[in-house]
């Protein structure tokens, strides 16, 4: 089969894009560097998963070498990238908190005066969230103030447990805002080659029922069945062109046998980090580069979500490590500020649930508090199932100094350059994070905690990147136009999240897959 | 002296929790798994009197002082041990890896 359309990548923005295409008539080749990880491959299907969950699946990159994996240096960087490589990308490891994006995050120049606005407006993103959302079976509750457009949900929200309640009960005694998450789980009953949820707990190391709504299990298996092809444990080294047309691409397999597939049609949807990869690698010749970029912006204005952290222990065992891992309640109390802060935009806060057992006594052995001996076990009791966390997820801003750059000194076993990431908070974030992890003890407290800690940023979040491949109207401020298509090049779109304007303050995969689709259809329309 | 002693001393198993200490083969598994990469390892060093002492703190101290490497030997080894089934259930309830309970 000649593909009419090449699409690299099968995450968050690649797997709904080729869905899509394959559904209204065009074959579709789907690229994906990493592998096909079965249900029985994940760790939570091993009676040791969370040590498995360090290792193969482990969700920073500069940890693995898996198969698709490449070299990302993040040691200038406060925060680890987190991705995955793999058929259903990062999707296979998120936690699947499935919040949209909110109507004034696409307007923070307009409305706050920093940042940029989006070339995409709210409006026209609404039909793809609801197409996403009932692709994934969203599950929440219809009512938010948040998200007054938000009228339809496919399956209940995720309950809150026993911690939930109490934390809720601290929001309410606050007056803070707060709601159950939407959550891309099936709660309700079992779908097609999807389980409902046990609550097992650990979504993050990959959901071994298919509860977890993933890119492979909603939009590569329903493409799969139509005219997707999906070439997997394949990288792509360059985009082929002709003067300033694409021409297809140039790939390796894992078995390093390199091959042109030649299509005049292709998607890059790698992410914020493979897709600059990409782009950077295929215009190493600078004449070349020069010819179709007017700007030197592929790689720079990384955003990111830095993340702060405050738990709370409970002298009751308020079974918090029962549900799924990162669904349970957010608040957006903190959004926008309504009292004088020293700081621009806002975060929100995402309850994620307690540690599983190994967690639960490593965090007892790094502080060296545990006690050996038969006392181990009440001390273990006295600790697993104690505590709620609260994440602050800080709205970050772009910057021209955050960036990623080829790094030559490190390729990936094909040869290709690895990256280098550079990457530095900066003080509004700084600001914004100290006073979210002071908010998040108050009302850990107000719920009965019992002692609170807090601290930021976490090392090991990068998992929410954006930016890298700016979205704008003219080509000498940005790479990619409103369409995605990369300005004086003919063929190539980047549907990605690189193209974000800004990075709101809630997980962004809805929005991902949303863009994805939206961006997707105006291809759709212009290739008819 | 052999590292089964170690691994029984400071996680001994509870009979009221129906808790086991580590088995004989997961004793093997450790070993082979873990403890031969450690550096540092040199059991031989040590006397049965030496754990006749219940305070953990000052045994760590002595092993340390013998040139043990007794943090990376703990901390592998708690990470083994909690992951078994026959010492999680009895202390959580749930089954290990979290297939059929925990309905919240």
């Amino acid at each position: 089969m000649k593909p009419d359309i090449i699409v690299i990548g099968s995450g968050a923005a690649g797997a709904p894009a080729a869905w899509l295409l394959s559904e209204k008539g065009f074959n579709v080749l789907l690229i994906e560097a990493g592998e096909d990880f079965e249900s029985s491959e994940l760790p939570t299907s091993s009676i040791d998963w969370e040590l498995k969950s360090e290792g193969q699946f482990n969700y920073v990159a500069a940890e693995r070498n898996n198969i698709g994996d490449y070299p990302v240096d993040d040691s200038k960087s406060p925060i680890a990238v987190c991705n995955f490589n793999a058929v259903g990308g990062s999707s296979i490891l998120y936690s699947a908190h499935f919040p949209r994006f909110l109507r004034s995050d696409l307007e923070i120049f307009s409305k706050e005066g920093v940042g940029n606005d989006w070339l995409i407006k709210y409006d026209e993103l609404l039909p793809f969230y609801e197409m996403n959302e009932k692709m994934i079976s969203l599950a929440g509750k219809i009512g938010d103030k948040f998200y007054p457009e938000l009228n339809k949900i496919y399956n209940p929200e995720v309950k809150l447990g026993v911690a939930g309640k109490i934390l809720s009960e601290g929001f309410k005694k606050m007056n803070w805002h707060w709601w159950p998450s939407y959550s891309a789980i099936n709660t309700n009953m079992d779908l097609e080659g999807r389980l409902k949820c046990h609550s097992l707990g650990p979504c993050n190391s990959g959901c071994p029922t298919g509860a977890k709504a993933t890119t492979k299990n909603t939009y590569i298996s329903y493409g799969l069945k139509k005219k997707v092809k999906l070439l997997k444990k394949t990288t792509v080294k360059k985009i082929l062109l002709n003067n300033k047309k694409v021409i297809g691409v140039e790939i390796v397999n894992h078995k390093l046998k390199i091959e042109k597939i030649f299509c005049n049609n292709v998607i890059l949807a790698a992410g914020a980090i493979g897709s600059p990869r990409i782009l950077l690698n295929s215009f190493l010749d600078i004449q070349k580069k020069n010819l179709i970029f007017k700007s030197d912006l592929i790689g720079k204005n990384l955003m990111m979500h830095p993340y702060g952290y405050a738990e709370g222990y409970f002298a009751e065992n308020i079974h918090s490590e029962n549900g799924p891992q990162g669904n349970m309640l957010y608040s957006l109390e903190f959004y926008r500020q309504s009292e004088n802060v020293d700081f621009k935009l806002g975060f929100m806060m995402h309850a994620i649930r307690g540690d599983g057992p190994i967690n639960t006594i490593n965090r007892l052995f790094k502080s060296k508090k545990i006690i050996y001996g038969k006392e181990i076990y009440k001390q273990f009791l006295k600790n697993y199932g104690h505590y709620i966390g609260i994440t602050i997820i800080c709205e970050d801003l772009p910057n021209l100094n955050n960036k990623l750059v080829l790094d030559f000194n490190n390729p990936d076993k094909f040869g290709i350059p690895g990256v280098k990431i550079f990457y530095k908070l900066s003080d509004n974030t700084k600001k914004m994070m100290s006073y979210g992890i002071t908010k998040a003890r108050e009302v850990l407290k107000m719920s009965g905690a019992q002692k609170t800690t807090g601290f930021g940023p976490i090392k090991n979040t990068g998992w929410h990147l954006y930016g890298t491949i700016c979205m704008g109207n003219d080509p000498e401020k940005s790479v990619v136009n409103s369409l995605g298509k990369v300005h004086n090049l003919e063929g190539l779109y980047v549907v990605d999240s690189s193209i974000f304007a800004s990075s709101s303050c809630v997980n962004p995969a809805n929005t991902i897959q949303a863009v994805s689709l939206y961006l997707t259809n105006k291809i759709i329309e212009k290739l008819k | 002296m052999r590292i089964e002693f170690l691994l029984d001393y400071f996680l001994p198993g509870d009979e009221d929790l129906k808790i086991p200490c580590f088995s004989k083969s997961d004793k093997t598994k450790i070993i082979e798994k873990f403890i031969t990469t450690l550096p540092n390892l040199n059991l031989s060093k040590i006397d049965d009197n030496f754990f006749k002492n219940t305070d953990f703190k000052k045994v760590k101290k002595n092993l340390k002082k013998k040139n043990i490497d007794i943090d990376s030997i703990l901390g592998l080894s708690l990470k083994f041990y909690f992951s078994r089934s026959l010492v999680v259930k009895p202390l959580t309830g749930r089954d290990i890896p979290y297939f059929k309970n925990s309905i919240i």
